[in-house]
């Protein structure tokens, strides 16, 4: 039966996974793991070693076979937690249950269909809990310490949150005093050895193309305690623990945000059944239980997620990422929740059978919905809206980019993919700075000391730039020190920037653009067809919009129907206002552009298109969108 | 026996749910073609390449259905895109081997070559540029970060290699009494594996 169960998991997941990268983090997962390189900090040399290890496998592209790692750690920690509601039941009809409720859980599901690497760290963990769990069922074995420790270590080459399962485990410990203290010295040397997989960083930091290189001690320490996020480091979010109480309200409050968000509302008194029904086993179990539970639920949404008011992203990358553990210990304790009211069903065998089966298939039944929010099949929208970029620029340009989205996949594209190699990418912090990472012009010699670059690298921008070169995903305003010399001109999904002296005719310019009409079509065709509710995507498509407004603006129109007036200001980084209308836009005093549309039969299918995407890149599509700070400022 | 039960499961789901992208693809591909939007076409048969299977029949007729319409392309722009998607597909499957990578070469040259024209026609530079120009793309193209696949092979099944041997000595070496032999061959075993992974490491 859980061979049936995780069989057709497997089969859904896979139906349901990314076929080319997802948005996100996975073009730079992708590119650090096939390069045996490091991915941000902390770098996740464990991740990149399995990553690598799939990317040999004879199926699909690259990004399939990477997101195959997912889904299998996926279905191992299904196992386990059947393994742990076994052992503690021994009820294989009960154990089913956890597993349907887990397995079909909303961000549980998002998880093992992409490219990251939470389903890892999730099996990591999952190990470490059960050999808890038959340490207290079974009695202490030094093997189950040794194991553990090792296990402990090699969540230091992950995800570090792994590392918070020492909580519990030290709970668990005070039961076996005498025997752990014994065999404590062993365990740190295990421990050590899980950890030496760290050396990756060493070898490989700066060996190839990595976003934060290691070269040194401190470079290291760097990467592996994230002490480049400042406020984010490991170590920062740890010393907040200890601050601002009030941050519990906050956190439990959002916890439970995101358990509502997962579960089906039956799912809560099973819970808190499952509660007693641990105690009840033993009072070990019950502790070390509910110690994990609160671990990764509670204090780590203190530590991650405790804010009064938290922004879209932050609700997309904290709730549905951080918190697979905490629904893995909620449905874990469900699973013990539903034993406890089955063991009342002594009368009848049947029932005995039947209520957990038909649970365990009531819940399954949510696969519905999951095919359709976290089905990433052909969801192509990162890959296009990149590669729409990278094709229409001339040969030789510089293409800056901004944020994780536009970046990490350009570099898939660049280092994976080999496309576009004589385009050299940056990151562009924000518009009003200066400062270019040349991380896309890897290895940055060649570029630097070629002459199709060399007026770039030699600081001449506006000369360089007067070749049609030089572009930029954001809108460079006030006070950009590149503005008194250049001019943002409307490009595919970028914007050109032209010196201000250029003068382009504007029927050579539309030209140029019409050329790449299909692929910007295609890409919109991407924004309007996909059914995910990722969030990322949703920008990617949101930020587009504007540039294919621009687009289909100049498409020539011979008997207009009627005239569109578009205009576009920019509020902030990555932020723009759009009024579209057939009276003139009040005037504003945020930096932006005007253009009027002709709408005819030449170009009615695009402006259709146009609003099709605008109306599948709804931001409340996002589950979470109702608690963000973006829908409260919406609503007032 | 259970375990190879599952990865059977997860192969032939895989083949399936690919093999069925690629049919659809393909399709949508040549609706396309019909319908005179040849870059989306190249697109579709872009993503039928990319839910490759070994043996499939479509693998093929993704790759020929692209070689075929570049030529065709009437801006060179457009032929650019054609054959450097081509070759970006190809080293997107790429594991121990490049499916169809006889074809690279061909690529490269008429990637390269269009690549000159383009900025020869863009930028109009000296003539006496055009060599330094043309090794400038050329070196560009020849850049490929993807570490050896027989050093990066032994790493990650070293890794595989050095976790099982540690696994190994904990759980036959530490069991009571202490196995002293399955230590030490365990020992001998994770010292190997890991001295070869970080070998691999540092050649890859």
């Amino acid at each position: 039966m859980t061979l049936l169960f995780l069989s057709l998991l497997a089969f859904l997941y896979i139906l349901s996974s990314t076929k080319a990268f997802n948005s996100g983090d996975a073009g730079e997962l992708i590119t650090s793991g096939a390069t045996l390189g490091l991915a941000h900090p902390s770098g996740y040399p464990l991740y990149m070693e399995v990553l690598k290890l799939f990317s040999f496998l004879p199926l699909g592209n690259v990004s399939f076979r990477m997101v195959l790692v997912s889904v299998v750690f996926s279905l191992l920690s299904l196992y386990v937690l059947y393994r742990i509601t076994l052992e503690l039941t021994k009820d294989r009809y009960v154990s089913l249950f956890p597993v349907a409720l887990l397995g079909v859980a909303y961000s549980f599901w998002g998880q093992s269909v992409v490219v990251k690497f939470y389903t890892l760290n999730l099996f990591i963990i999952s190990l470490m809990l059960l050999f808890g769990v038959l340490t207290a069922i079974r009695g202490y074995d030094r093997r189950y310490q040794l194991f553990v420790s090792f296990l402990l270590g090699l969540t230091l080459t992950n995800h570090h949150t792994g590392f918070m399962m020492v909580v519990p485990l030290l709970v668990l410990s005070l039961f076996y005093l005498r025997e752990a203290l014994k065999n404590l010295p062993l365990s740190f040397l295990f421990f050590l050895f899980g950890a030496l997989a760290n050396l990756h960083m060493w070898l490989r930091g700066n060996k190839i193309f990595v976003m934060v290189p290691v070269y040194n001690w401190n470079s290291f320490w760097d990467v592996f305690l994230r002490r480049v996020y400042k406020d984010g480091s490991s170590l920062s979010i740890v010393k907040n623990a200890f601050f601002d109480p009030f941050g519990f309200y906050y956190a439990t409050k959002n916890i439970l945000i995101i358990l509502q968000n997962n579960f089906p509302i039956y799912a809560f008194p099973l819970f808190l059944i499952g509660i007693w029904q641990a105690f009840k086993f033993s009072k070990r179990i019950g502790l070390f239980l509910t110690t994990f539970f609160l671990t990764y639920s509670l204090i780590l949404a203190k530590l991650t997620f405790s804010s009064p008011s938290i922004k879209v992203d932050s609700w997309y990358m904290g709730a549905h990422q951080y918190f697979l553990p905490a629904l893995f210990g909620f449905s874990l304790l469900c699973g013990l929740g539903l034993h406890g009211l089955v063991k009342y069903l002594q009368r009848t065998e049947l029932l005995k059978v039947a209520v957990p089966l038909s649970a365990s298939f009531a819940v399954f039944l949510a696969f519905f919905d999951r095919l359709i929010d976290q089905n990433f099949n052909d969801n192509y929208v990162a890959y296009s809206v990149s590669k729409a970029i990278l094709s229409s620029l001339p040969v030789g340009s510089i293409y800056l980019t901004y944020g994780d989205n536009h970046i990490f996949s350009s570099w898939y594209h660049r280092y994976i993919a080999l496309y576009r190699q004589d385009i050299c990418s940056g990151d562009y912090f924000s518009p009003d700075s200066s400062i270019i990472v040349q991380r896309g012009c890897y290895p940055t010699k060649l570029y630097k000391d070629s002459y199709i670059f060399s007026n770039f690298f030699k600081g001449n921008f506006s000369v360089f730039a007067s070749s049609g070169r030089l572009y930029s995903v954001i809108y460079l305003r006030d006070p950009n020190p590149l503005l008194p010399f250049l001019k943002n001109h409307f490009w595919i999904f970028s914007f050109a920037l032209l010196p201000v002296n250029a003068n382009i005719s504007e029927e050579k310019w539309s030209n140029m653009l019409l050329k790449w009409q299909e692929l910007e079509k295609l890409t919109m065709l991407d924004c309007s067809t996909y059914i995910t509710d990722d969030l990322f995507s949703i920008i990617l498509c949101n930020y587009s919009l504007p540039f294919f407004a621009y687009l289909i603006g100049n498409v020539e129109v011979e008997k207009p129907n009627g005239s569109i007036y578009y205009d576009l200001r920019y509020t902030g980084p990555n932020t723009y206002i759009v009024y579209i209308g057939k009276d003139l836009p009040k005037k504003s005093n945020f930096p932006g552009e005007s253009f009027i549309i002709k709408i005819g039969v030449e170009n009615q299918p695009l402006w259709d298109l146009y609003k099709a995407v605008f109306n599948n890149n709804s931001l409340e599509r996002f589950k979470y969108y109702k608690y963000t700070s973006e829908y409260r400022r919406a609503k007032k | 026996m259970r375990w190879l039960v599952l990865v059977l499961v997860l192969s032939v789901s895989s083949v399936y749910v690919l093999l069925g992208n690629q049919k659809r693809l393909i399709r949508e591909g040549d609706m396309l073609l019909v319908s005179g939007e040849s870059l989306i076409a190249i697109s579709m048969y872009e993503r039928a390449l990319l839910n490759y299977v070994p043996f499939s029949p479509y693998n093929a007729e993704a790759v020929e259905k692209i070689q075929k319409l570049c030529p065709k392309l009437k801006e060179k722009e457009h032929k650019l895109f054609c054959y450097e998607t081509l070759r970006s597909d190809l080293y997107q499957l790429r594991g121990f081997y490049i499916p169809y990578g006889e074809k690279i070469k061909y690529l490269e040259q008429k990637t390269l070559l269009t690549k000159l024209e383009l900025y020869i026609e863009k930028n109009m530079p000296p003539q006496n540029k055009y060599q330094t120009i043309y090794k400038d793309l050329k070196s560009f193209m020849d850049y490929d970060p993807y570490p050896s696949v027989l050093w990066s092979s032994a790493v990650v099944f070293s890794l595989l290699g050095w976790i099982l041997s540690l696994t190994f000595v904990i759980w036959k070496g530490f069991k009571k009494p202490t196995d002293k032999k399955a230590i030490l061959t365990g020992v001998v075993f994770y010292l190997s594996f890991f001295t070869l992974w970080l070998l691999g490491l540092y050649m890859a």
